[in-house]
């Protein structure tokens, strides 16, 4: 099963999302990598880094960011890897694309087909 | 040359710099960013300190270890950068026979990294608008580089930032009312170049 890493500026969003998707698919593993090593507002590549590892179980590993430091951190984690691992960066929004990657994650999907639901719900409309 | 213990004096310099500096990084990280540029960069320049490698004779590998104490420490998008810088640097630096020339061809690949890291040019208004010319300057000098060029190339360069409209961060927010005010993070790049500058002098090659 693909797993999640969730990486926001603030520790406390990442934290909240984590919740909301254990609800949604509880057998799915979501890291919450959000903050900085001490927990504060900001992004870590080495926190990012861990929790890939952890994170992985074999089918690999989505990763769902805000914006700014946390995509640079989010690279860099990848470059610092030092076992292989399937990763991607989805170009989604972190909430939304979340929500879609847990549950096609839960369905057992592919790592492509996790991504491409993420990125998916950058087209969600919300007012019609 | 360029031993192990300049490249610590360096970091140690860098560090006492940007520590007295650091409410002047904050103000300018308000103005344009966040606000905790200064506090960052204290905290990470001050862990690479601590973490420094005292032991080894080879200047990459003291560069390396503060790539990754300054990644792990200052957070934000400067952490990946500024430890992409050094930890690229470190990298590409082997042995202990060490010359001024190796140190410039290094810090070409630091920040040929950092530009990849942050999908970043010049002309942005970024550390990229200080190190990179500094960089060119150090190529075109060799090991005929001394401390004035540095510091002549740098302060050039800090002046030009201030002018250019910010691309990168938070600070693109403000788009042409960016103009004008400096970049929190060519700011301490220029600190750092300083410190080079300063342990360059020491060394008695300046």
């Amino acid at each position: 099963m693909v797993s999640l890493v969730l990486v926001s500026h603030s520790p406390d969003i990442s934290k909240g999302l984590k919740k909301m998707l254990d609800e949604a698919q509880p057998e799915v593993t979501v890291i919450d990598a959000g903050g900085t090593d001490d927990g504060d507002m900001g992004t870590s590549a080495i926190k990012i880094q861990t929790a890939i590892e952890k994170a992985d179980h074999g089918d690999g590993v989505v990763i769902l960011v805000d914006f700014g430091s946390s995509v640079m951190n989010a690279e860099m984690a990848i470059d610092l890897l030092e076992e292989s691992h399937s990763v991607k960066i989805a170009d989604a929004p972190l909430i939304e694309g979340a929500y879609s990657a847990v549950m096609e994650a839960g369905f057992g999907k592919s790592l492509d087909e996790v991504v491409e639901s993420a990125v998916h719900a950058k087209a969600a409309k919300k007012v019609q | 040359m360029f031993t192990a213990e300049m490249a610590r004096q360096w970091i140690k310099e860098s560090a006492k710099k940007i520590e007295s500096n650091k409410e002047q990084l904050t103000d300018l990280d308000q103005v344009l960013g966040d606000g905790d540029h200064g506090l960052n960069m204290t905290r990470g320049f001050k862990a690479a300190v601590e973490q420094l490698n005292e032991e080894t004779d080879e200047p990459g590998k003291v560069l390396k270890a503060v790539g990754t104490s300054l990644l792990s420490k200052i957070g934000g998008a400067s952490g990946p950068l500024y430890g992409t810088l050094f930890m690229k640097a470190g990298n590409q630096l082997e042995g202990t026979e060490v010359q001024l020339s190796d140190l410039s061809s290094s810090l070409r690949v630091g920040v040929d990294g950092m530009k990849k890291r942050g999908k970043a040019d010049r002309e942005e208004k970024t550390m990229i608008d200080l190190l990179e010319p500094v960089i060119e300057l150090m190529e075109e000098k060799g090991n005929e580089l001394t401390s004035a060029h540095l510091i002549d190339k740098a302060k050039e360069a800090l002046e030009h930032v201030k002018e250019y409209e910010a691309k990168k961060g938070r600070a693109a927010y403000y788009k042409e009312k960016s103009k004008g005010k400096q970049d929190a993070g060519a700011q301490s790049s220029y600190y750092l170049i300083e410190s080079l500058a300063t342990v360059l002098d020491k060394d008695g090659e300046a």
